[in-house]
């Protein structure tokens, strides 16, 4: 990716703002920021699409009702 | 709290996290079984404890944070799991301080992802350390906050932040391998 190598402060910039954890100030620089750089904005849309493909592909488990059903029968007899 | 409140809260607020409980869990303990058994001492434990949880707050994040307890305290000791730590860990931490080049980003293509399976994503998740694994989970696949995930983990924000790091770039490394076996070069020359 590009040239230059990756600085660690560039990435925990990148990651803030995909993870919604930069203030308001802080997200509005990092968008102009990557307006200005196209390795910037490449390197966001990697990693958005990293993300995505983990949470849209982690398999998700389903608690039967059986087992529902079971837990409220052992809080009846518990409480 | 009459019982019937207690239900009330119970069905609306707390059973419909019921699945993604089962999910965490079974990434917790590796098996169905298992995962199974820790959702039910959760949804006991939260029984139980239904009336310090405030209306309105975040019950999953409070269903989690009793999950990992449990989890902990509970189902491994039971289990006679020993702790697996993952011994990068510190070094990162300490890499943290600085602030010069990654040595350890992994540029994966998005190309590369396109023909993996669910099953080779959860196989590849399983594999990272435990925190790691927690940390990636919680951020990626729940959608809980940095301060969440600190909380729910009890570890400060920073190491938050460099165990998904960590996570992320392992996670990469190992879809890029299972890609690579799928018969996927990627073919750039490292520019």
């Amino acid at each position: 990716m590009g040239d230059r190598p990756i600085q660690r402060d560039f990435l925990n910039q990148v990651n803030q703002y995909l993870d919604k954890s930069l203030s308001m100030d802080e997200e509005q620089k990092f968008l102009i920021e990557m307006r200005k750089d196209p390795m910037l904005k490449d390197m966001v849309n990697k990693e958005q699409t990293f993300r995505n493909f983990i949470k849209d592909n982690v398999p998700r488990r389903k608690f039967s009702p059986d087992l529902i059903e079971g837990i409220m029968r052992k809080i009846d007899t518990t409480s | 709290m009459n019982r019937n409140e207690k239900e009330k809260i119970f069905k609306e607020e707390i059973l419909p996290y019921a699945d993604a409980l089962l999910t965490f869990g079974y990434h917790l303990t590796l098996y169905d079984s298992s995962a199974e058994d820790l959702v039910q001492i959760t949804l006991e434990k939260a029984w139980r404890n239904i009336e310090k949880y405030q209306l309105g707050t975040n019950a999953k994040a409070w269903l989690f944070t009793i999950m990992r307890n449990a989890f902990i305290n509970d189902y491994r000791k039971k289990a006679k799991q020993p702790t697996v730590i993952d011994i990068d860990e510190a070094i990162i931490n300490t890499d943290e301080e600085n602030n010069g080049p990654l040595s350890s980003y992994v540029d994966l293509r998005e190309e590369m992802l396109e023909n993996l399976m669910g099953d080779e994503i959860t196989e590849a998740i399983n594999s990272l350390a435990i925190d790691n694994r927690t940390a990636i989970l919680l951020c990626d696949v729940e959608g809980f906050t940095y301060e969440e995930i600190a909380k729910i983990t009890k570890v400060p924000v920073g190491t938050v932040r460099s165990r998904l790091h960590r996570a992320r770039n392992q996670l990469k490394q190992k879809l890029k391998e299972y890609a690579e076996n799928l018969g996927y070069k990627d073919n750039r020359t490292n520019s």
